[in-house]
């Protein structure tokens, strides 16, 4: 009883940090917006094309962005797992480094980089490779660039932590019973590193889905993803309605994800032992 | 012999992220010693006037970082308080429903931050009366809570409460237990969850973009006003300052808590 | 420096009970073993003498006074964990001062009684170590000069050599013991090893499903535990049913085991009806192969052989219904169904009612 009601005290002050400043105001906006104009703001959504693109625009940028970053981020964690040379600290610095750098210098750097008068048209002008600059910043390309500049990094903690412990011995094992390189990466490291693979891919793809500055500064103003929309509607349109639409549209999408990959990986991770590569 | 290959490819790989991730973070730093408002590269010549411009000119960059630490700082401390007494009653106390408390103190992390910005906006327009700092620092409070309570967990989850025990024995009260041998030992938890979302508050930008008041704006916000009306290398400046700060600070964690802490989320 | 008492202490988790009804009266300066497997409540009674669980019912006693009421911080009891629990952020002398520094001593008196303890624990010129720089028994020796230095009326020890390899075991029980004795503290072993027990205690206490089996001297629970159990648990290896005989000859009873006639000491077999079912438990060491037949020898044959070093452990049939378990200090080779004889002594024969 007495240890319960410690358990309880401890737990208080946050808890109720939470509910006034975080649940309550969740809840009551959402509460209020149907309340005041029904489901309207959300059948809006559903039905109008503008928004349909905007949504669909998220999703595919988010998409490829975590398709890129898994596909570059793989070997480089494989690499960093495997690998005994004084490279991995150098290597991990740099892997952290950006998570301190905030999204703001990050984008910055890809505007000097790909803008009109940028260094990469400079570059190309003065070799002569082209005539006129190559509008790259403002584009659907410059926020997938800088996007996966963001989400790199995360994908590969995800999947180090994962590929370290797997023992290199099942690979020896693999190999000793016969299976070649390709077939052991296959058969035994591929299956094993599900766990960071789909929790890698489900951080990048919901940090996307939601990302604000990226899309923002290298997509210009007629670039627009479900985050920028949101600050659009509430400044520009002074539409609060489809602004509350928007932000809760987005909030489900991003819970049904983290459902779902719940849901479905929960029995797998039982049985490959309680998550203990997770 | 493939072997090799395939780590030869994964190598070849890693570098090229690598430089991928190093390379526009180190062109800002050579463009910020530019002469000229037209960036190139290489810069014609060395200068220090982009850095003087931080501070002499009208770029308001030090007001913005006054008020970002201010900010950042008194809701990380708020957090360190709530967050490792939170982590503390679901670590140290065995009851049902551990793992429903756990999701709910790090459930922030799952809600868009601009759909939670969009609420605050709404919700201080109803009640009226929140301004300047509170009305950032409410939604930073939150936010960065999950950092602190998902570090202070990772470290408590292995934390053998026979030190406990034993401190007691030997004469310690619970409340020199808890200072003398819990919080040093959850230490390296607490302290690069503090960082992680100290840094988080510091450079966050869509919520501070939506709550700011003209009578407070953060750092982040400013430079990206800055950068709506000129674009010149007092940016990159800035930046510069900003990319050597996170240097220091790598460092400093390196050397005192370690990074594998920062590696496991 | 105290007596330790437990009247009628029982402790209830849920519906549970680990301790039933214990009593328990421990001497000044005496070491008391509680012996017993996983469950037996053994840890549930040192963790209530050290106040960090409190009896459901029933009291504990130091030194005469209840210190039911007493939190475990105030009760100078001084406690060596099985896994030591030595601070790991802390040097050895910070780790052996820390229940000083607590009492507010003058830092002369620290440092003085600190390197006293680690003179006693025979540590020299590791203070500014931290624990994971120490081998195992250099961290023991800590953690016993940790619980030691602050004069504790009560010394507990949980397992206190299972960690440590056979040399240091040796030389660690004759440390303890060495301290213990030079100190005169009242001290309570948990273990579940019976060497570590008969080793070090004064008086050993079996326990099982929170009650106490048997109390008594190393040496009685050794060589004569009083029921079938305690001998499994205590190492004997062999047992043999038969059915008690008649009235004694010359001290002896005789008892059939599958046709054969073995004699038993009468004073072994009290309490058992002539008649009744019997089982006869031996340990491997005691033993012996012999050439000629006599008194207590049976023949049988040889069906597995394990060398272990200093003994050889064989696996004998045909004797009894069960097989028997004789060791032998030399090294013997098997040979499969190569006859032996088996000599059981009179004097080291138990004998206990067959309850089942």
């Amino acid at each position: 009883m007495d240890r319960k009601r410690r358990a309880f005290l401890l737990a208080l002050p946050a808890s109720l940090a939470l509910l006034i400043f975080f649940i309550v105001p969740m809840v009551y906006i959402l509460v209020k917006t149907i309340a005041t104009n029904g489901f309207q703001d959300f059948v809006d959504f559903f039905t109008d094309p503008f928004y349909l693109d905007i949504l669909w625009t998220t999703i595919r940028v988010s998409l490829i962005s975590t398709f890129v970053s898994l596909l570059l981020g793989y070997p480089t964690a494989y690499f960093m797992a495997r690998t005994k040379s004084r490279m991995k600290k150098v290597m991990i610095i740099i892997i952290l480094f950006p998570f301190l750098v905030s999204a703001v210098v990050r984008s910055y750097g890809w505007m000097v980089l790909l803008g009109t008068n940028g260094l990469i048209n400079q570059l190309l002008l003065g070799i002569g490779i082209i005539s006129e600059p190559l509008k790259m910043l403002n584009t659907e390309f410059a926020v997938i660039v800088g996007m996966i500049h963001l989400l790199i990094p995360y994908m590969v903690l995800a999947l180090l932590g994962v590929l370290q412990s797997i023992d290199p011995n099942v690979e020896y094992a693999a190999y000793s019973l016969g299976a070649n390189p390709l077939q052991t990466f296959a058969k035994v490291v591929f299956p094993l590193s599900t766990p960071g693979i789909i929790s890698g891919c489900v951080l990048v793809f919901t940090m996307s889905m939601t990302s604000y500055v990226t899309p923002k500064l290298l997509g210009g103003s007629k670039f627009r993803m479900m985050a920028t929309m949101v600050v659009q509607e509430i400044n520009v349109n002074f539409d609060w309605g489809a602004a509350a639409a928007i932000s809760y549209i987005l909030l489900a999408v991003i819970l049904v994800i983290q459902l779902l990959v719940t849901l479905s990986t929960a029995n797998y991770m039982k049985r490959m032992g309680g998550g203990k590569n997770a | 012999m493939r072997d090799g290959q395939v780590n030869l490819l994964c190598k070849i790989v890693a570098i090229m992220v690598m430089i991928f991730l190093v390379a526009p973070l180190i062109i800002i730093i050579v463009v910020s010693f530019t002469p000229t408002a037209l960036i190139t590269f290489p810069p014609q010549g060395f200068s220090l006037r982009w850095y003087v411009n931080i501070f002499a000119g009208n770029t308001k960059f030090i007001s913005g970082l006054i008020n970002s630490l201010q900010v950042g700082l008194l809701a990380t401390i708020l957090d360190v308080f709530l967050g490792v007494l939170g982590a503390l009653s679901i670590c140290r106390y065995n009851f049902k429903g551990k793992d429903i408390l756990l999701n709910y103190f790090t459930s922030p992390m799952y809600v868009p931050s601009i759909a939670f910005a969009f609420v605050l906006l709404q919700v201080y327009s109803q009640i009226g009366g929140i301004n300047g700092m509170a009305r950032i620092f409410i939604g930073h409070m939150i936010i960065i809570l999950p950092y602190i309570v998902r570090n202070t967990v990772s470290v408590l989850h292995v934390f053998n409460w026979t030190l406990e025990d034993a401190a007691t024995s030997l004469g310690a009260n619970p409340i020199q237990v808890f200072f003398k041998i819990t919080i040093p030992l959850a230490k390296p938890g607490i302290v690069s969850g503090a960082i992680l979302a100290f840094l988080y508050s510091f450079d966050e930008v869509a919520l501070s973009s939506l709550l700011t008041s003209p009578r407070f704006v953060t750092l982040p916000i400013r430079i990206m006003n800055y950068m709506e009306l000129t674009f010149d290398p007092t940016l990159a400046a800035i930046s510069t300052l900003l990319i050597l700060a996170s240097l220091v600070i790598i460092v400093l964690m390196d050397k005192f808590v370690g990074l594998d802490m920062f590696m496991k989320n | 420096m105290a007596t330790l008492e437990l009247k009628n202490v029982t402790k209830i988790f849920g519906d549970f009970t680990a301790v039933k009804n214990f009593n328990l009266d421990v001497k000044d300066g005496e070491m008391i073993a509680l012996l017993g497997g996983s469950g037996c409540g053994k840890t549930t009674t040192l963790r209530m003498i050290a106040g960090f669980t409190e009896p459901t019912e029933g009291a504990i006693f130091v030194g005469g006074k209840d210190v039911g009421k007493i939190p475990p911080y105030k009760r100078n009891v001084g406690i060596f964990f099985q896994n030591y629990a030595l601070f790991p952020h802390m040097t050895v002398f910070e780790n052996v001062a820390f229940g000083l520094k607590l009492q507010k001593l003058p830092k002369a008196e620290i440092e003085q009684r600190v390197s006293e303890i680690l003179g006693m624990v025979k540590l020299f010129g590791l203070e500014k170590r931290y624990p994971r720089e120490l081998s195992g028994g250099q961290q023991q020796r800590v953690a016993l000069a940790r619980a030691l230095v602050t004069r504790p009326t009560i010394l507990l020890l949980d397992e206190p050599l299972s960690n440590l390899d056979a040399k240091l075991r040796v030389e660690m029980q004759v440390e303890i013991k060495r301290i213990q004795k030079e100190l005169g503290i009242t001290t309570i072993i948990v273990t579940h090893d019976h060497e570590e027990a008969v080793s070090l205690a004064d008086r050993v206490i079996v326990m099982n499903a929170g009650q106490i089996l048997q109390v008594g001297t190393p040496y009685e629970i050794f060589d004569h535990p009083n029921s079938t159990f305690i001998a499994d648990f205590m190492g004997f290896s062999t047992f043999i049913q038969g059915t008690m005989g008649g009235a004694a000859v010359e001290g002896k009873r005789p008892v059939t085991c599958s046709g054969k006639t073995i004699y038993v000491f009468a004073e072994a077999a009290e309490g058992i009806e002539p008649g009744s079912a019997c089982v006869l438990a031996l340990r491997s060491e005691h033993m012996e192969l012999v050439q000629e037949p006599g008194e207590n020898v049976v023949e049988g044959v040889m069906e597995a052989a394990t060398y272990k070093g200093h003994t050889t452990r064989l696996e004998v049939t045909g004797c009894f219904d069960e097989k028997i378990y004789p060791a032998a200090n030399e090294y013997i080779e098997l040979e499969a169904e190569k006859p032996v004889m088996v000599h059981l002594p009179v004097e080291r024969l138990c004998v206990y009612k067959n309850n089942a």
